[in-house]
């Protein structure tokens, strides 16, 4: 018999809106993310990209609107291990902090095993396993803030990894890391999601990279101004060029 | 003359409770100096002194009391911070003040202490009794068992606040077990270290073992050993050459982290 994968809801995001003060940052923003979706959220600096992703987190809440996790209100979520997040870490990142890339990485594990419990050999087979993933095992002795900024991006991948999500979240991944870099980068991210089947959520302002390798792309300007397939996008972009002045973009090629 | 310091009870009695104080303080420093929190453990301190203060004044053990009034302030310090009503740095201003102030009149109407004042403030290995021995360890085991419990928490929280919240850390009621430890390191350190140095004993062990960057749990380590070789140099020298404890421990402390930083240039 023939097995039919029924697309699963793992977030819902219902009309979300959200202010500093009486600034209105985000307003009625609704999205709606599959399993094995990858999302790329766009948008010009300031847009409220970020903050979106911070209420899909639970991290602020928002005025009005609603965001479910895997069907529950995330105010009530519990299941938090089946999310991974690599935060927006290049730019402010404590270099000295003393922390090796193997010890970053079984902080992943923590939230798997819990409060009171003690990581397991079993532990450390997953951390070395997520570490050769990301073709960092050989690094694992060095410290966080002895890599380059590419490395320590691998690393947070491998961290939300080892919690063995369902869904990843990256907040803006690339910034500051070369062009050779982000292609290896990205091809990682793409075996992720293509091989892997995790769902991904990714936000950056490289819209010429996300158009080429997202299934879907959300681009927000405060408010949803566009969602729907890369090729509709860059369709909507195109003629209304809300990157004034921003990123060029290029036509690429499909692969999926 | 040479005198033998083993043959003095008071003596032993502040090794024991150096050694104690060694190791308890570099633990809950490494994840104060880290969050750039290493101020908390200076206030906390001021705060101890008033509550020595009162200890005087009624009688009471001043340890215990010290210990009171530094659990309460720790959380109003955290609670303080996180309401956002007030800058951090100016809620431990408040609270550093405050304190001294009610300690300066709490002292000057219990007059005639002034020279157990000065034991208070800056240490000495013959205020250590045997039943300072007694709190002092049970406040070490509490802090070590505690740590030991919430351990890998606190490191996530440490490093990463905010992916540690999304994996579901309760990092308010972490941040909040993390002030009273802090408060309750301050109270111990008070009898060897005094009041105005016991910053110096949690920060710079730390803060030199932090120089030779090494993982975090080598960083422990090393920390622990810097803190155990100078609480007891400390108290030795200080007992031959009749020194104040607190200062010549400090002292030999920031020889090593001048060492450390050098030879590491």
């Amino acid at each position: 018999m023939q097995k039919i994968d029924i697309p699963r809801t793992m977030i819902e995001v219902k009309d979300i809106s959200f202010s500093y003060g009486p600034d209105e940052i985000l307003s009625n923003i609704s999205l709606h993310i599959e399993k094995g979706d990858y999302l790329g959220i766009v948008g010009p600096n300031g847009s409220g990209k970020t903050t979106l992703l911070k209420i899909m987190l639970g991290l602020l809440r928002p005025a009005s609107g609603l965001v479910a996790l895997f069907g529950k209100d995330v105010s009530n979520f519990k299941e938090w291990p089946k999310i991974g997040y690599v935060p927006q870490k290049v730019t402010n990142f404590d270099a000295n902090f003393p922390v090796t890339v193997k010890e970053v990485v079984m902080m992943g594990r923590y939230a798997r095993r819990g409060l009171f419990h003690e990581t397991t050999v079993q532990d450390e087979r997953l951390v070395r396993q997520v570490l050769e993933q990301v073709e960092m095992w050989e690094h694992r002795d060095r410290l966080i803030g002895d890599l380059s900024g590419g490395q320590q991006q691998r690393v947070f991948i491998a961290r939300a990894l080892a919690t063995e999500p369902e869904i990843i979240f990256l907040d803006e991944p690339t910034t500051g890391i070369d062009q050779k870099t982000q292609n290896g980068f990205y091809s990682l991210l793409r075996k992720l999601n293509r091989e892997l089947h995790l769902t991904l959520v990714l936000i950056s302002h490289d819209i010429d990279m996300i158009a080429r390798e997202a299934k879907h792309v959300a681009c927000i300007n405060r408010t949803l101004v566009c969602y729907g397939l890369p090729a509709e996008f860059l369709k909507y972009n195109s003629a209304t060029d809300i990157f004034s002045g921003g990123v060029k973009i290029i036509a690429h090629k499909h692969d999926h | 003359m040479i005198l033998d310091i083993f043959q003095y009870g008071f003596a032993l009695r502040a090794i024991e409770a150096g050694i104690i104080v060694a190791i308890i303080a570099p633990l809950i420093g490494i994840f104060l100096v880290l969050r750039r929190y290493s101020l908390i453990a200076d206030t906390l301190a001021h705060v101890s002194l008033a509550g020595v203060a009162v200890g005087a004044l009624i009688g009471f053990n001043p340890v215990i009391t010290a210990l009171l009034a530094t659990v309460v302030s720790s959380l109003g310090i955290e609670r303080l911070r996180t309401s956002k009503k007030v800058y951090g740095e100016s809620a431990l201003s408040l609270f550093l003040s405050g304190s001294l102030a009610l300690a300066v009149v709490l002292l000057s109407i219990a007059k005639g202490l002034n020279a157990n004042l000065l034991n208070y403030l800056f240490g000495s290995i013959v205020t250590v009794t045997t039943n300072d021995i007694f709190i002092i360890s049970a406040l070490a085991a509490v802090v070590i068992v505690t740590l030991l419990l919430f351990y890998k928490e606190l490191i996530y929280i440490t490093f990463d606040e905010e992916a540690a919240r999304v994996s579901g850390i309760p990092v308010r009621s972490i941040n909040a077990i993390l002030m009273v430890l802090s408060a309750f390191t301050v109270s111990i350190s008070i009898p060897i270290v005094g009041v105005l140095l016991i910053a110096a004993l949690i920060v710079i062990p730390v803060v030199a073992a932090l120089q030779l960057r090494q993982s975090f749990a080598k960083t422990i380590l090393c920390a622990e050993a810097i803190s155990l070789f100078s609480v007891l140099a400390g108290i030795v020298v200080s007992f031959y050459f009749d020194l104040a404890t607190g200062g010549t421990i400090v002292l030999i402390m920031l020889i090593i982290f001048g060492g450390v930083s050098v030879w590491k240039k």
